[in-house]
């Protein structure tokens, strides 16, 4: 009885505050105006859509970071472009939302210079059109005089491992893997 | 032991507590950013279904470009190519001069051989939402004649003879990601008219719809009368079609079977004569190709 009991406790209090980063703030970095630009280049035509309405949080103590971006809100340099890229290949009615969960590996807070590009590593799965993948993501984390946290990352998505297919006749104008570039930037604002 | 019991729901039930808080956070940021409502996209691929205008109009900036084909009565056989010798031909040009507002230059070579010039407004939009629950369109043409033969020269041919308008309002709504509808109702007017029994002003009812048999290829149909059917007295016949859509990337290739000669709606709209019944002598293959192309950033 009293083993279960402490048992649980353990697995409870472990499960809750899952690896507590030594030196790190308590709360949550919260990000309302993250960037993120999709880039496809082929000889034939390159693609450009941006976004800076991508929202995540960021939780320094246990370095767990959530993102959240609609894919509706790509802006793309032609109304047709865009209307394909929602209509044809992401599906925005059915997947309206790419969900990143994951953890930001290799920070020492007692070694965090501030105002300096740290490195760090993302891993976690990345969501895109319904699909799940794990991704090791490799960016820099930076913490500003004023406060602000951020973290950038550019990376490569196969289109294919999501799902998300080309038909033949635009695949010379359709890279097969298209490269992220991620700006997410925040304060806490969350206390507890 | 029901000590532990209820004491397991409790672990459980703030485990759950802390999980369900983790989203709400999220949810709350979204909340704040991520707009809850937008307009409905794609509910057509193209500007027509088939013979109908869809309540689509070009975005702001882009110029589509359509070459469109009714050939001659399939019933005409292999002599003449199942109607390709007998083909009647549309150059259309839309422009969008902003995401609502389109100005459209066509020329058909048909009949009269009118130029024609419209404006098309997007009055309302789906949205995601269900706040507004479909899409309106409203589009009036002007046509002018540019060619008279046999005994029409015999008449004064003014240039105001030679004009005929079209109104159209089309109210369409994407019930799914697969299946659209279209409701139409038109008013044509024309200066001249085949018989003393016609009008000037012919009022038409019509229905269209598509349905996506996978991301590139739909199904389309469109159906429209003059209503009552025998208002203009001379027992035209109603205007429909089926078809397919295709959209290759580039181009919406649409290939579809209709009853009426005509590409200009003036008279596609008051003075089709092929019968619906006879597939045999009045049915005809017809194609639109549409390209679009980017002019403005």
């Amino acid at each position: 009885m009293n083993r279960t009991l402490t048992t649980l406790l353990l697995l409870s209090a472990s499960l809750s505050c899952a690896a507590v980063v030594t030196g790190a703030p308590a709360g949550k970095v919260m990000c309302r105006d993250g960037y993120v630009k999709f880039f496809s280049k082929t000889p034939m035509e390159d693609i450009l859509a941006e976004t800076h309405t991508t929202v995540a949080i960021f939780e320094p103590s246990t370095a767990h970071l959530r993102v959240r971006m609609m894919i509706s809100s790509f802006v793309f340099p032609n109304h047709l472009m865009q209307e394909h890229f929602n209509e044809n290949y992401m599906e925005t009615d059915k997947f309206p939302m790419s969900i990143f969960e994951g953890t930001a590996q290799g920070l020492d807070w007692t070694k965090l210079k501030a105002g300096e590009a740290n490195p760090v590593t993302v891993s976690g799965d990345l969501e895109i059109h319904g699909v799940k993948k794990h991704y090791d993501v490799p960016g820099t984390f930076k913490l500003a005089a004023d406060g602000t946290y951020s973290g950038d990352a550019v990376f490569k998505v196969r289109i294919a491992d999501h799902g998300i297919k080309v038909p033949s006749i635009v695949t010379k104008n359709i890279a097969e893997e298209v490269e992220i570039t991620l700006h997410l930037q925040g304060k806490i604002e969350v206390t507890k | 032991m029901r000590h532990s019991k209820s004491l397991i729901l409790a672990v459980l039930l703030l485990l759950l507590g802390s999980a369900a808080y983790a989203e709400d956070d999220m949810d709350a940021l979204m909340a704040q950013v991520a707009p809850q409502d937008g307009p409905v996209i794609a509910t057509f691929k193209s500007t027509r279904i088939i013979d109908m205008p869809t309540t689509e109009v070009v975005g702001k900036g882009d110029l589509n470009f359509s070459l469109s084909h009714h050939l001659g009565p399939i019933s005409t056989g292999p002599g003449q190519a199942f109607g390709l010798d007998m083909a009647k031909i549309r150059l259309q040009f839309e422009y969008g001069l902003t995401d609502r507002l389109q100005v459209e230059l066509g020329r058909t070579n048909d009949g009269f051989k009118p130029v024609d010039l419209s404006l098309k407004l997007r009055v309302l939009r789906q949205s995601t939402s269900g706040s507004m629950p479909v899409s309106l369109t409203v589009q009036a043409a002007g046509f002018y004649g540019t060619s008279f033969t046999g005994s029409d020269t015999l008449l004064d041919l003014t240039p105001v003879r030679r004009i005929s308008s079209t109104y159209h309002l089309l109210i369409a709504r994407k019930w799914n990601d697969k299946l659209s509808t279209e409701l139409m109702g038109a008013l044509v007017l024309r200066n001249l008219y085949p018989s003393v029994t016609d009008h000037f002003a012919t009022p038409i009812a019509g229905i269209g719809g598509r349905y996506k048999l996978s991301q590139r290829i739909a199904v389309t149909a469109d159906f429209a009368m003059i209503v009552p059917p025998t208002y203009n007295g001379q027992n035209y016949s109603p205007v429909a079609g089926i078809g397919l859509d295709m959209d290759t990337g580039g181009h919406i290739f649409q290939v579809f079977i209709c009853n009426s000669p005509w590409l200009n709606d003036d008279r596609l709209l008051t003075e089709t004569s092929g019968s619906l019944g006879d597939f045999g002598t009045d049915m005809r293959i017809g194609f639109q190709i549409n390209r679009t192309f980017a002019l403005g950033k």
